[in-house]
């Protein structure tokens, strides 16, 4: 196959570095990569209408995220081969393992022998042809594209499928949830023909079957029985004697057993018997429960009508253990404090100094936390945008992708690369500052991302590969990796991807933060976000908003042993994020070892969640400014957590914005103010040793002693 | 999270090479496992002595004194072949009597293996330098298993490292995280097993030890395996005469095996295989989930 113009790429003599470049670089051209071994990232990032032959196996992720080209394999491949293809070709000559094709978005992926498990996991619009068999969870979350297997599919084919198409011509040990088989529809058998023809493979298109979503699993089920009462006419008095408990027409009902169901007496005279024969007074009858306070009472009423555990946003509400338990003994006759105004007092940080070409550099050590354009209006995210570019810091994109508008109103742009790869593309992603590999987040760690319906808009379903309105449910594992020994190949692939330009950040929710961020260096980041339990969310389940995950006062100093026990304090950067909201939090968790924070829920606060200028319009959906948390529900009067452009009108961008960059302003302040009170000339300095514990908790989970004594609780001295 | 290698050679045709091929698939796997290493090697030779791998961290006590107390205990022949701090005893004497004797009698040492043809090596830090402190490249034999470590949640320590025993000649190396060894290393310690480590790995070796002790086959076993550990695991385990590999019904964590009349080798990366002899002739491919694969040199 070799050809004159060919020019030959020795694995063996070249750095894998060197020829990604080469081959990235190259408008048009015939190419041979030689001595592949297995080597892993080999051919990833090609954009030029190019061909790559590559003369032997290959490790993970082969010609990754593959734009336009030509990329053959000549042996077998490893996970991922052709991962988020865009366009062009990639054929594999042999037999591949897992995740071929994984969140492919277009072109053509051919394996001409096996394909191991998840082929085509959570595929946007590629068409995968497989010669021989596929492994189990084909086509898992498969959203649009087409999978065509000649051979057998393993069991679970199709689990949680969307919109793509699976034709298979061999046998389906099972399906997977929600799959069904389908009729073929008039063009299927055309389209099965040219891809196959395509593909180069040979079979006669009668012999397939298709498979497609039921569509069963596109909308959460919510049962609604009050409401079927209430449609059925049925009378309060008859409600009562029934199963009914719930909220009916806004009014809380006793519940089924209501011992004054049937009592002729009116319930003021019950009262009255009651403190006249047991010698109880009136408050007797109004003695809340601690175990089944009124909340408590009204969700098992809720999870009894509906049968659909409550989704909501914010974060967690009940009462944390928060920064606020910790105090800064400052300055006095032993440490003597700065100036305010007059002494420097440094706040910038820089982050990926030494692996990255560019490293991101941040005026203060805030930034703005990653929050998607889908649960998030284009107004918030322009306003977010405005307000950190105003204070010198980054903004964060989200799960869905990048919007031009926010990369145009972003200076400094985190993109998110999360398990659902929801508007993942090379083009973007080289657009970024950074990447931060989202392994979970604070409000959830260990689950996915969601959105409800009413916020699956035409323009968010379309850039994250979706039908209008369905209720997403994004993957909670990464469809091409689990564990840090693959998510070291899988950065190593996206350096390549950005030719090592940028940094590369993790983020994990505060689970086991001291083992999480060992391993996250030991991946290779230059940043691991830590994400506490205050985290907030635009939707998720609230038993995981609420039970999962350690306080952010908790995390810190776990994740700073880690590093300090690596080395790499200060080197590698951690980013503390998690109900952070004054430039007290900041110090203190500078303090605590934390080199920058994230926010989000107060940066939304400060563009106008919660504002009482729209006082009313929360009245009117049933919740009051300074308690909305309904993030979920799309109906923001704020204009923040919509897609309703009416609602989203009534956030103006550069107002948002200023109010941003005031806020940003004053925690910047606040947090010199306490630097310099503590002797300060730049914010970093400040530490454990500065600070005190008001409470026993306090001090055990920061490990700063309680104020007035040396001791910390279980640590030994 | 790791790395993990085994080589399992059905014919004689480079049984020779058995070290040298197993330390060039141990080298592939350093990136997924820098922080130790181990490797357990099932040589051919035909005598029929009993072999006690164990070891002295750090240190390299006079070796020649225990044998000369053991061999007075065993009232049998006890030859002593000590490497750094690691030492086999060979002995045509009862095995589990010599094992059982070292572990009572010696103080800061570590039983790794004990059975007819298992020698055991683990020890921190980088893989290379820990297959040629132990002379992995020189051995030669029948099948050999090996590993990387990147520790997860315990600690990085020798005795973390894997391969971890299971029994007589079977031991076990192990890629993923399980979530549920607290709770079962609870239930083995009141069946009767005992454990060095709080390592979700040396479990799942536990585990094994348990059924095999209780009569299962190793097919039993592992697929008692599927039942019990809960969790991530890709596991490849070498017995006295077979090999054998296991990945859990999700299958999350990677595995490549190839094979061919000569030999099979399974990996975590398909680049450890790349260094294979013969790969040409080789069939390749991704084993499935929750399916027991063995090979065994019985026929």
């Amino acid at each position: 196959m070799s050809k004159a113009t060919d020019e030959v790429l020795n694995l063996h003599q070249q750095s894998l570095r060197e020829i990604n470049s080469r081959l990235r670089k190259a408008t048009a051209g015939h190419f041979v990569v030689t001595d592949p071994h297995g080597a892993h990232a080999v051919a990833v990032g090609i954009t030029g209408d190019i061909t790559v032959e590559i003369m032997g196996s290959v490790g993970y992720y082969a010609a990754g995220m593959h734009q336009r080209g030509t990329v053959t394999v000549h042996g077998n491949a490893g996970t991922g081969i052709g991962e988020n293809i865009m366009s062009g070709t990639v054929r594999v000559i042999g037999s591949a393992t897992m995740s071929a094709g994984a969140t492919g978005c277009g072109g053509l992926l051919v394996i001409e022998g096996n394909a191991g498990a998840r082929c085509g996991i959570s595929m946007k619009g590629v068409d995968v042809v497989v010669g021989g068999n596929i492994g189990h969870m084909g086509a898992f979350m498969a959203q649009a594209g087409t999978l065509v297997v000649l051979g057998d599919a393993d069991h679970h084919l199709g689990d949680s499928i969307y919109e793509a198409n699976v034709f298979v011509r061999g046998s389906v040990a099972s399906l997977g949830a929600d799959c069904v088989e389908a009729e073929m529809r008039p063009g299927d058998l055309e389209h099965l023909e040219m891809l196959l023809s395509r593909a180069g493979l040979q079979a006669e298109v009668g012999d397939f079957r298709r498979y497609g979503s039921a569509r069963r699993l596109y909308n959460f089920s919510v049962d609604d029985i009050d409401a079927e009462l209430r449609d059925a006419g049925l009378r309060d008095a008859e409600l009562r004697r029934g199963s009914g408990c719930g909220i009916i027409d806004g009014t809380k009902q006793g519940s089924g057993d209501d011992p004054g169901a049937d009592d002729p007496e009116p319930a003021h005279d019950r009262k009255n018997l009651s403190s006249k024969y047991l010698g109880i007074g009136d408050d007797w009858h109004h003695r809340e429960s601690h175990t089944f306070d009124r909340n408590v009472i009204s969700e098992i009423q809720r999870a009894a009508n509906t049968g659909i555990y409550r989704i909501r946003g914010f974060g967690a509400k009940r009462r944390l253990p928060t920064l606020d338990d910790l105090v800064f003994l400052g300055a006095s006759m032993s440490r003597y404090p700065l100036e305010g105004y007059r002494e420097d007092c440094g706040t910038d940080v820089t982050i990926g100094e030494g692996k990255a070409e560019r490293p991101v550099y941040l005026r203060i050590p805030i930034t703005i936390a990653g929050m998607s354009f889908g649960s998030l209006s284009a107004q918030a995210k322009e306003a977010l945008g405005r307000g950190a570019n105003a204070a010198g810091t980054s903004t964060t994109t989200g799960d869905g992708g990048m919007t031009p508008e926010e990369r145009k109103h972003s200076s400094i742009l985190v993109y998110q690369y999360l398990p659902s790869r929801y508007g993942m593309n090379p083009d973007d992603i080289r657009k970024a500052d950074a990447i931060e590999v989202v392994v979970g987040q604070g409000a959830k760690p260990g689950g996915g991302g969601m959105l409800l319906g009413q916020k699956v808009s035409e323009r968010v379903a379309a850039m994250r590969t979706l039908p209008e309105g369905v209720d997403q449910r994004s993957a909670c594992r990464h469809p091409d990796w689990t564990g840090p020994d693959d998510l070291q190949i899988k950065i190593l692939e996206l350096r390549e991807i950005v030719d090592w330009q940028v940094p590369i950040y993790i983020k994990v929710g505060a689970a086991r933060p001291y083992y999480d961020t060992a391993l996250a260096v030991k991946a290779g980041a230059d940043a691991i976000v830590v994400d506490g339990m205050q985290g907030g969310t635009a939707a998720t389940q609230e038993v995981f908003i609420e039970h999962v995950g350690v306080p952010t006062i908790a995390a810190i100093g776990e994740s700073v042993r880690a590093l300090k026990e690596l080395g790499v304090h200060r080197e590698v950067k951690l980013i503390a994020a998690g109900g952070i909201r004054s430039g007290a939090d900041v110090a203190k968790a500078l303090a605590l070892g934390a080199d920058a924070v994230s926010i989000g829920t107060a940066a939304l606060i400060a563009i106008g969640d919660n504002s009482p200028h729209f006082a009313e319009q929360y009245r009117v959906i049933g919740s009051a400014a300074g308690y909305w948390e309904d993030y979920q529900a799309g109906t923001d009067p704020a204009g923040i957590t919509t897609q309703d452009p009416e609602l989203s009108r009534h956030l103006d961008p550069v107002i948002g914005g200023r109010r941003l960059a005031n806020y940003l302003q004053v925690l910047t302040l606040e947090l010199q103010t306490l630097a310099r009170a503590n002797g300060k000339s730049h914010v970093h300095n400040l530490e454990p040793e500065d600070l005190a514990a008001l409470t026993v908790e306090a001090a055990a989970m920061a490990k700063v002693p309680i104020a007035g004594t040396s001791w910390i609780p279980g640590v030994i001295s | 999270m790791c790395g993990i290698v085994g080589l399992f050679l059905k014919t004689a045709k480079y049984r020779s090479d058995l070290g040298r091929l197993t330390a060039s698939m141990l080298h592939e796997m350093r990136a997924r496992g820098p922080d130790s290493a181990g490797f357990a090697i099932y040589d051919d030779r035909t005598e029929e002595l009993n072999r006690v791998t164990v070891l002295a961290e750090g240190h390299q006590p006079d070796w020649s004194v225990t044998a000369v107390e053991l061999q007075r205990v065993l009232q049998e022949t006890v030859e002593v072949r000590p490497l750094r701090d690691h030492a086999v005893f060979e002995t045509a004497g009862d095995g589990r009597r010599a094992r059982q004797w070292l572990i009572d009698n010696l103080d800061d040492v570590d039983v790794l293996s004990f059975g007819k043809r298992i020698e055991l090596y683990k020890a921190v830090g980088d893989p290379d330098r820990v297959a040629s402190d132990y002379d992995l490249a020189s051995r030669t034999g029948t099948h050999a298993v090996a590993h990387t470590r990147m520790a997860t949640e315990s600690a990085v320590t020798t005795n973390g490292s894997h391969p971890f025993l299971t029994g007589a000649d079977t031991c076990l190396v192990h890629n993923g995280s399980l979530s549920n060894h607290n709770q079962l290393r609870e239930r083995l310690v009141r069946c009767g097993e005992s454990f060095q480590t709080d390592n979700d790995s040396e479990v799942a070796a536990g585990y094994l030890a348990w059924r095999l002790r209780e009569g299962d086959t190793l097919n039993e076993a592992l697929r008692g395996s599927l039942v019990d550990l809960d969790g991530f695991y890709t596991f490849a385990v070498g017995t006295e005469d077979g090999f054998a590999v296991l990945r859990d019904p999700i299958a999350c964590k990677p595995a490549v095996i190839a094979e061919t009349d000569d030999w099979v080798a399974m990996s975590s990366e398909y680049r450890a295989i790349a260094t294979l002899p013969d790969l040409a002739d080789a069939e390749v491919f991704e084993p499935e989930p929750a399916r027991v694969y063995t090979w065994s040199l019985v026929a």
